[in-house]
This record gives structure tokens, C-alpha cells and sequence, in this order.
């Protein structure tokens, strides 16, 4: 605060004027008196400093040493930030690496919808495809049944004939006519032949359609299975990355809880530094005050110098 | 042993005093008389040699009180031999700026068992000349009284301005001074400093003086500090000695009336007075005056004893100091 010794002992503008030269004084016993009561007021002052300078010290090393506690703290949660952020950035990972999955999952389902779709209409034609064959089995059937009539007819136009043939040289139109049914009879079965071959044919074309949409569906039903897979595939990464999530989670909730543990002991070093700071602002006031008490000191000081100039002036010649 | 008679009286009629009061007696001239409440003419009143031991040193050189030590310390060693009460009241010289000197070379050279007051004599604003007596011989200079007793005594500090700690813009440190003179506040100049702390303009300062004079702490105590005078030069004069690195508090005026009234009770609460010292300075005078306010203050006084004068300073502790009301009450036995 003291800007130039100067500015302190500035003692010529002194404006007392020694006007009593009749007083007589006994200059070495004030000048004694003088340099005693200096000594005090600079022994005070020192006295003081010696305490004050013990506070500063303790003051600083205070402060330093909580500036350490302070810096300790900042590195701990700067290092648990980092790592709260660097788990968070694992979590975000697993999280789009999920919503990936999920994504592709449900393009999988999409076609996994698709191809069940597929299948299912490809098992509609197959039963379409079995009604038609049971149609052309009960056509066959019919056809059959026919041919078995033919067939009786035919043995009883064979009866006939035999009962004619033994007419045959009385009644020999009676054959005729039995010959003429019996060609009759081939002919529908040759009808009924021909019937048999086209149904045959329908039932050999139905098969191979049947065929056909059964190899398809087994492609479709390959396919399903192998959407089956992916999506089951997808299922288990999802299932893999919400564990590691979770597990992220549990890390976070670790690192969150430590971080409250920090958090506390910040709160306690913040506390004492905080009561701290009340210290000094206390011990500051008491150094102000004491600084302000030494005044006294230095006022009496200078008057003292002051005095010591005058005696020098008045007596020069001693 | 004669009883002592203290009187206090104006320039104009010390010398008249001088003569007419009867020996032993001490006096000084004053900015105005309190006997029983504020009032214009001399007063006196006796101690009683049977209550009181007095030594008295004629201070001739304010500027040397150093030259009285010897004579001070032999005083003070047989009062001390006899009375257990022991205080030591000066009545400086006003006009010679010199109290500081006078005060620090007591509180230096007397024990501490010596309580230190006084006030310093004035001359009723005329600024010119102010005397001091003992017995017949008016002089300048100022008197030390070394006071023993076995009476019960109080002494009271009156403030009647506070420093507000909680507001920010109240203190300045003293940067460059010189004795009275201080130059710089925070390395500005003093004048521009303080018009910033009172939030006025620089040719304001001065209507501030009643309301916001400065304060120094010393012992956790507010000793006021006021401005006598603002500078061309930007320097402020004040009414006491500063050195760089005080801090000067800007202060603000209080409900003195309830102050009053409760330094009365605190007074009157110890016991039944005697009488009351009284050393009142003048700026607090005008200040009731202005404020119409001195048949309240004279009310005050009597209630106490009251018996002193209007001063140009005031000292306590071995300190100057300004704008106060230093008491000293001694109780009936």
C-alpha cells in the first residue's frame, strides 16, 4: 500500500514553529525517551507483522492445499465424466446397432409375411389342384363304372350270342343282332377308352401342376425357413446387444453412483472450503483490523521523527 | 490539598476568567460552553481534593510534547501511588493541529492503566486563535490533566454515523498522504474519489460533511474521520492524521436522537452522576442546530450532569477523532 517511504516520512512541510525558545530540555533524556518509544512502536509493529505473517502463511498453505483438493476433485470427475460419456457412446452403439437389427428384422418379417403368403396360396392351389384330381378320380370312377356295365353287357351280350350261336341255323337274325349290340358296346367302350386316356391325361397334367406348386411351395417354404433363420439370427444379436445395454447400464449405474460418491465428497470439500473462505474472510478482517491498528503505530512514529528534527534543529550546536 | 476548578469560556472572556476564577484552575476557550445542556457563557466547577488527586503539565509545545515526558511520568507516578482510578484528560490545542502529536507521545510514555480523553479548545468558529489556562497564565498550547480517583467512572464514545458493511462502494484506501492532507484514495484523487463514494459531484463534498463524514476502525471500534476541507489540488483536508494504507469507510448518519437517548440511559443505568465531562464537537453542534434539534440534545445533557464544551476534536484512546461526543462520568459515591 505504501507507494514511496517519501510519501510516508515526508517531514519538511513540518508546521509547528519551536516559538518557546525559553523552554530548556534535556536533550539526550528525550531523545532517549524518543528512541524507546520508537523501539516499542516498531517492536508492536513487528510483533504484529510476526502474527500476521503467520496467518498469511497459514492462509496460503491453506489455499494451496485446498487448491489440490480442488484440482483432485476436478481430475476425478473429469475422469468420470469421460467415462460416464465414453459408456453412454457404448450404450448409443448397442442401442443403433439394435435399432439396425430391428430395422432388418422387420424387413425380414415383411418377407417372412410375403413368403408365408406365398405359401399359403400356393397351398390353396394344391388343394385346388387335389379337388381337381378328386373330380378326375370320380370322373375315372364313373368311367369305370361304365366299363364294369359294359363289361356285364358285354358278357351277357356274350350269353346271348352263345344262346344264338346255338340258334344260329334257325335264327340267324337273332345274331345279327347281338352282333350289332356287341359293336355297339365296343364302340362306347372305345368311347369309354378314350375317356379313360383324356381323364388320365387331365390327372397326369393335374399331378404335374400339383408337382409343380409342391416344388414351389418347398422353395417358398425353404425360404420362410431361411427368413426363419436371419430373423432368428437378429433376434439373438438384439438379445446379445440389449445384454451388452444392459450391461452399459449397470456400468453407468456404477460410474453414476461413484459419481455421487464424488459428488458427496465434492460437496464436503466445497463445505470446507466454503466455511474455509469464511475463515479467511475473518482472519482477513483481523488483518485489516490490525493493519489499521498499527496506524496508531506509524502516526506516532512519525510524530516522533518529527520531534527528533525539531530537537536536531534547536540544538545543532550540541 | 485545594479543590481544582475546571472552566471553559470563549476567546473573549478566558483572560477575565483567568483572573476572576479562583486558583487552582484549568480551562481552555471553546466553540461553546455545556453546563446542564447546550449554553453561551463560562463555566466552572470544582473537584473535590477529597475525591479527586490531580497533577497538572502545561503543554507549552504542541510541537514538542515530547520535552513534558519526564514531567508527565513523575506526575502520573504519585497519583498512581495513591488512587486507583487513573485518567489522563487533555485539553488540546485546536487550531495547532497537534493532537495527534500530544495524544501519541501519552499513550506512549503512560502506562496503559491511563485512560486518555479530551476534546480540543476552540474559538467559537472564528478559526483564529485558541487559548488554554492554568491558574493565571493564558497560553497556547494544551493542558494535561492526570486525574486519580477512587470514584466510579464511565467513559463513552458517542457515534452518531455507522458504516453500512453490507453495501458495497464504502471504503477507500488511503494511497498518498501527507499529515492531514491526503491526496490520493485507491492511487485517484482523493477529491474524485470520495465524490464517487458519496455519489456526488466533486463541488458537493462538502454538503456531505454532516451526513457521511469518514470513518477509520481501530479495535473494531468506528473512530470518525471528517473532511475539513476540499482542495483545488484535488487533496482533501481532514480534522485528523492519515497514513497511507488506512482505509477510510464512508458513514452514514443515524438515528441520533435514540442514540442519544441510549448513551443517556447507559450513563444513568451504572449509577447517579456526579458530573459528566463533556467534550462535544462542533460539527455535531451545528448539525442539531440545523436540524433544530438542540433542546432535545441540552435535555440529553442535562440529565447526565453534563459539564464541557463544544470542542474542534475530540480524543479517546490516545486518538483523534472527529464528530463524536466523548463522556466522562464520574458516580456519586
Amino acid at each position: 500500500m505504501l507507494k514511496d517511504k517519501n510519501d510516508f516520512l515526508k517531514l519538511e512541510n513540518d508546521t509547528f514553529s519551536s516559538n518557546d525558545a525559553d523552554h530548556n530540555y534535556d536533550v539526550t533524556y528525550c531523545k532517549r525517551i524518543i528512541y524507546d518509544i520508537l523501539q516499542k512502536n516498531i517492536k508492536d509493529i513487528l510483533d504484529s507483522d510476526t502474527v500476521n505473517n503467520k496467518f498469511i502463511l497459514n492462509m496460503e498453505q491453506k489455499s494451496t492445499e485446498f487448491g489440490w483438493k480442488i484440482n483432485e476433485l476436478k481430475n476425478i470427475i473429469n475422469k468420470n465424466s469421460d467415462e460416464i460419456i465414453k459408456i453412454f457412446d457404448k450404450l448409443k452403439g448397442k442401442i443403433e446397432f439394435s435399432n439396425s437389427n430391428v430395422g432388418e428384422l422387420n424387413e425380414n418379417f415383411d418377407k417372412l409375411y410375403e413368403s408365408i403368403e406365398v405359401a399359403n396360396k400356393d397351398m390353396s392351389n394344391i388343394i385346388t389342384t387335389f379337388n381337381k384330381l378328386n373330380d378326375e378320380y370320380y370322373e375315372m370312377k364313373d368311367i369305370t363304372n361304365s366299363i364294369n356295365q359294359i363289361t356285364k353287357q358285354i358278357k351277357l351280350l356274350s350269353l346271348n350270342a352263345s344262346i344264338e350261336a346255338a340258334r344260329a341255323g334257325e335264327y340267324g337274325k337273332g345274331f345279327s343282332v347281338v352282333a350289332s349290340e356287341v359293336k355297339k358296346l365296343s364302340k362306347v367302350t372305345q368311347d369309354k377308352n378314350n375317356n379313360i386316356c383324356e381323364s388320365l391325361n387331365k390327372v397326369s397334367d393335374t399331378i404335374n401342376n400339383l408337382s409343380k406348386v409342391i416344388e414351389y411351395n418347398v422353395h417358398t417354404l425353404k425360404n420362410t425357413s431361411s427368413l426363419i433363420v436371419q430373423a432368428k439370427s437378429k433376434m439373438d444379436d438384439i438379445s446379445l446387444s440389449y445384454e451388452d445395454s444392459m450391461k452399459c447400464v449397470d456400468e453407468a449405474e456404477e460410474k453414476a453412483y461413484e459419481s455421487s460418491q464424488v459428488s458427496d465428497h465434492a460437496t464436503k470439500v466445497l463445505n470446507n472450503l466454503i466455511t474455509y473462505y469464511e475463515d479467511q474472510i475473518e482472519m482477513a478482517s483481523k488483518l485489516t483490523q490490525d493493519s489499521q491498528n498499527k496506524i496508531q503505530n506509524y502516526i506516532s512514529i512519525i510524530n516522533l521523527i518529527k520531534q527528533i528534527k525539531i530537537i536536531e534543529k534547536e540544538n545543532c550546536n550540541l | 490539598m485545594e479543590n481544582l476548578r475546571i472552566f471553559f469560556s470563549s476567546t473573549d472572556e478566558i483572560h477575565n476568567a483567568s483572573k476572576e476564577i479562583p486558583n487552582p484552575k484549568i480551562g481552555c476557550t471553546t466553540a461553546g460552553e455545556i453546563h446542564n445542556g447546550l449554553k453561551a457563557g463560562t463555566v466552572c466547577m470544582e473537584l473535590d481534593s477529597n475525591d479527586f488527586d490531580t497533577e497538572i503539565i502545561k503543554i507549552t509545545r504542541t510541537d514538542l510534547p515530547i520535552i513534558f515526558s519526564e514531567q508527565i511520568l513523575i506526575a502520573a507516578k504519585k497519583i498512581e501511588q495513591k488512587k486507583k482510578n487513573l485518567i489522563c484528560l487533555v485539553l488540546n490545542d485546536g487550531l495547532s493541529s497537534s493532537e495527534e502529536r500530544v495524544q501519541s507521545c501519552l499513550s506512549n510514555i503512560l502506562p496503559s492503566k491511563w485512560e486518555i480523553i479530551g476534546g480540543s479548545s476552540g474559538d467559537g468558529l472564528r478559526m483564529k486563535e485558541t487559548y488554554s489556562c492554568v491558574d493565571n497564565d493564558v497560553f497556547k498550547g494544551a493542558i494535561v490533566l492526570l486525574i486519580g480517583t477512587n470514584l466510579d467512572y464511565y467513559i463513552n464514545k458517542e457515534n452518531i454515523y455507522g458504516a453500512d458493511k453490507d453495501t458495497k462502494n464504502k471504503t477507500a484506501v488511503v494511497t498518498k498522504a501527507d499529515d492531514r492532507i491526503v491526496y490520493e484514495l485507491d492511487n485517484m484523487s482523493a477529491v474524485k474519489r470520495y465524490a464517487e463514494l458519496l455519489g456526488c459531484k466533486e463541488n458537493a463534498i462538502q454538503d456531505h460533511t454532516f451526513n457521511n463524514p469518514f470513518g477509520t476502525f481501530s479495535e473494531g471500534e468506528v473512530m470518525i474521520c471528517s473532511c475539513k476541507s476540499v482542495n483545488s489540488d484535488g487533496s482533501l483536508e481532514l480534522y485528523k492524521s492519515v497514513v497511507p494504507s488506512t482505509v477510510l469507510w464512508k458513514l452514514n448518519l443515524l438515528d441520533y436522537k435514540k442514540i442519544m437517548e441510549n448513551t443517556t440511559e447507559e450513563i444513568l443505568r451504572k449509577g447517579k452522576p456526579l458530573f459528566t465531562l463533556t467534550f462535544n464537537c462542533i460539527l455535531r453542534s451545528l448539525l442539531f442546530k440545523n436540524d433544530n434539534a438542540e433542546d432535545f440534545v441540552s435535555s440529553q445533557l442535562k440529565k447526565i450532569g453534563a459539564f464541557g464544551f463544544t470542542c474542534y476534536g475530540e480524543q479517546y484512546k490516545g486518538l483523534q477523532i472527529n464528530q463524536t461526543m466523548i463522556t466522562l462520568t464520574f458516580y456519586k459515591k
